[in-house]
């Protein structure tokens, strides 16, 4: 495998060579700021001692021992996923190609969640995690980045989900670290649904100098369910973007992209979603919604919801909003003897609450970090 | 306990909702308030509630001898006014019985009280899920939110029972029970007038003031109280329409 490998990384250097900067004429990278992500000075790494999770890794690096069930080189069938993934050129993706690899197979019913940390302390550091779950498996997953110094990092998930499997991602970055920690991560997410399985992937979000999270889903069988969603929060000259891709492939499946974010002072926060239906995949049922508070006149949100369905019989809903804590919502806590200022943290605090709802054991930390940032 | 003298209320614009209401409503008493579809009706309970959109352009609201005029909204939770809306808001992510917590907590900090707990407060959460007949799985939803009509209604009726007001607006908090929630509506607030509380009823229907008797009903009709009486009104319009009565004195 070693060979295809570097033959690969060696195809994925060139495209990134030929791709170089990404620029604000490429349709995908039209509201990103890349000029502060090129500027920006990485902190030194440093060590991380941490046994709170099931795999720890610092700056690219493994540092916890194997668990069951987990590889950490390439097989044959991650190296065919990698080969499309550099065909997609999303940066992420080219640069992770021969980071540090961790491949995980589901099997059976897990019991407790799975839990993954990546601490960046600083430098530049990429990642690859391949989750492969078998038929019928059915798991929780956590996976947190903690920014501990400015670093740069590119990460790649590819999640398989096969027949029956039905797995849960929770996943949060950022979270209680003020923004001014949080260097440049570009995360590329890559998700296949098959038959009767479900993914449900949650993320909380926190601004950075760059922070943005590309995900791309397939639906490949009927009864297939992919929810991908979550919560993010930008604050002071932050920056967070989700560049979201869900294809149904064939008819008869089930997708959800539900993205709720809260931008503050003069940060960017963006939402780029698209529902693809195949020609032919007829009673797919899609939704996605973006809800978005702007909680400063200098704060900027840019909402994307598009559909692009080649079929006649679907039922595909989408939708955004932009607005401010909503002054009935306040004003009816208010009836009740709220005073002005608790009323709108409550809000604003419930916006964020909602959309990290489906969370499993991730959820009430996230939560917490989220209102924590916007003094709540 | 509520005495309102020659009320008149404008929106910004000017437009005239309110041309002069006189009400008063003793302790203990219940009142119903009927009239025809935009007559003004909500719009009185909104201005009891303080609501900035509307303007008192002359005349008064007393509470307990006390003018109200300056009262903020949540003051006027503070100081025991309860509206009971006839469309509550949906507050998506607010946990329900936080936010009753949260309510009680405010109205009694302003009373000099001493907060309470979530331990502390269980008892009373229980108890007034009890008096309101709702299912104590309304406590782990958020607000409102998702809650078909009639339940926002009853959820209004549970606030109420939690928060204790001495005055509770209830606009049309009927409309839209079915008959076995209409039951369990009524005797909620049948129990919460007999501790004494004060309560106006707005309704449509005299199906609820046949379970909940009003001491007095009065008709607002083109923001004015034209006719008011004993239970025997709410029969009158029911049979003879607004028309009827209206035209026949
Ligand atoms: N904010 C507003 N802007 C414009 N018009 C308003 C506003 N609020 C009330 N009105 C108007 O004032 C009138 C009274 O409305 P209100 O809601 O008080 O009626 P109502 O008696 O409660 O009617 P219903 O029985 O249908 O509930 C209506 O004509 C309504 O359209
Ligand atoms: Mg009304």
């Amino acid at each position: 495998m070693a060979d295809t490998l570097t033959a690969l990384a060696t195809q994925a250097t060139e495209r990134l060579a030929q791709l170089g900067a990404p620029d604000t004429k490429s349709e995908d990278w039209r509201y990103v700021k890349w000029k502060p992500a090129a500027e920006l000075e990485l902190a030194a790494s440093h060590a991380i001692t941490d046994t709170d999770a099931d795999i720890v890794i610092v700056d690219g690096a493994l540092t916890s021992s194997a668990i069951d069930g987990m590889r950490t080189s390439p097989t044959a069938a991650d190296c065919e996923r990698i080969a499309t993934a550099i065909a997609s050129g999303e940066r992420a993706d080219l640069a992770s190609v021969d980071a540090t690899f961790i491949g995980i197979e589901l099997r059976g019913v897990r019991a407790t969640p799975l839990r993954i940390v990546h601490h960046l302390t600083g430098g530049e550091s990429a990642l690859r995690i391949h989750i492969l779950a078998a038929p019928g498996a059915v798991a929780d997953l956590t996976i947190e980045t903690r920014h501990h110094g400015l670093a740069r990092c590119s990460s790649a998930l590819n999640v398989v989900c096969e027949g029956g499997a039905a797995v849960r991602i929770d996943e949060m970055e950022g979270g209680a670290t003020t923004p001014e920690t949080i260097g440049v991560h570009l995360a590329s997410k890559r998700l296949e649904v098959q038959r009767d399985a479900s993914l449900r992937l949650t993320t909380a979000l926190t601004g950075g100098t760059l922070v943005r999270h590309t995900t791309i889903g397939d639906l490949l069988d009927e009864n297939a369910e992919l929810i991908v969603g979550g919560a993010t929060v930008t604050t002071g000259t932050s920056q967070a973007h989700h560049l979201v891709r869900l294809n149904h492939r064939v008819g008869k499946a089930r997708s959800r992209q539900n993205f709720k974010t809260i931008a503050d002072d003069r940060s960017l926060a963006t939402f780029d979603g698209i529902i693809h239906v195949d020609a032919g995949a007829d009673e797919t049922d899609a939704m996605q919604q973006s809800n978005n508070l702007q909680l400063s006149p200098g704060a900027r949100i840019v909402a994307r919801p598009q559909l692009d369905i080649h079929t006649d019989e679907v039922i595909a809903s989408h939708g955004a909003t932009i607005g401010q804590p909503d002054p009935e919502e306040q004003r009816y806590l208010r009836t009740r003897g709220l005073d002005a200022d608790t009323a709108r943290s409550l809000i604003v605090g419930g916006f964020i609450i909602a959309g990290l709802a489906g969370m499993g054991s991730l959820r009430e930390r996230a939560q917490a970090a989220l209102l924590r940032l916007l003094g709540i | 306990m509520l005495k309102i003298d020659n009320l008149h209320v404008a929106l910004e614009d000017g437009t005239e909702i309110l041309k002069g209401i006189d009400l008063e409503v003793g302790v203990g008493e219940v009142h119903a308030i009927m009239g025809p579809n935009g007559a003004g009706k909500s719009t009185l309970s909104k201005v009891l509630m303080g609501h900035e959109d509307y303007l008192v352009t002359a005349g008064s609201v007393l509470m307990d001898g006390e003018d109200t005029a300056e009262w903020a909204i949540e003051e006027r939770a503070h100081k025991g006014i309860f509206v009971g809306f006839q469309y509550p808001i949906e507050v998506p992510g607010v946990n329900n019985a936080d936010f009753l917590r949260l309510a009680l907590n405010a109205k009694r900090k302003a009373g000099g009280e001493d907060e309470l707990s979530k331990d502390e407060f269980a008892p009373i959460l229980d108890a007034a899920l009890k008096s309101a007949e709702a299912p104590g799985a309304w406590t782990d939803r958020d607000l409102n939110h998702g809650f078909s009509g009639g339940e926002k209604k009853r959820n209004e009726i549970l606030q109420m029972f939690v928060l204790q007001p001495k005055l509770a607006v209830l606009d049309e908090t009927d409309s839209g029970l079915d008959v076995d929630a209409l039951r369990a509506v009524a005797r909620g607030i049948n129990s919460f007038r007999g501790a004494g509380r004060t309560v106006v009823l707005i309704t449509h229907y005299q199906r609820l003031l046949d379970l909940v008797e009003p001491d007095k009903v009065h008709i607002l009709a083109d923001g004015k109280i034209v006719r008011s009486g004993d239970k025997s009104l709410a029969s009158r319009l029911e049979a003879e329409g607004y028309d009827g009565v209206l035209a026949h004195g």
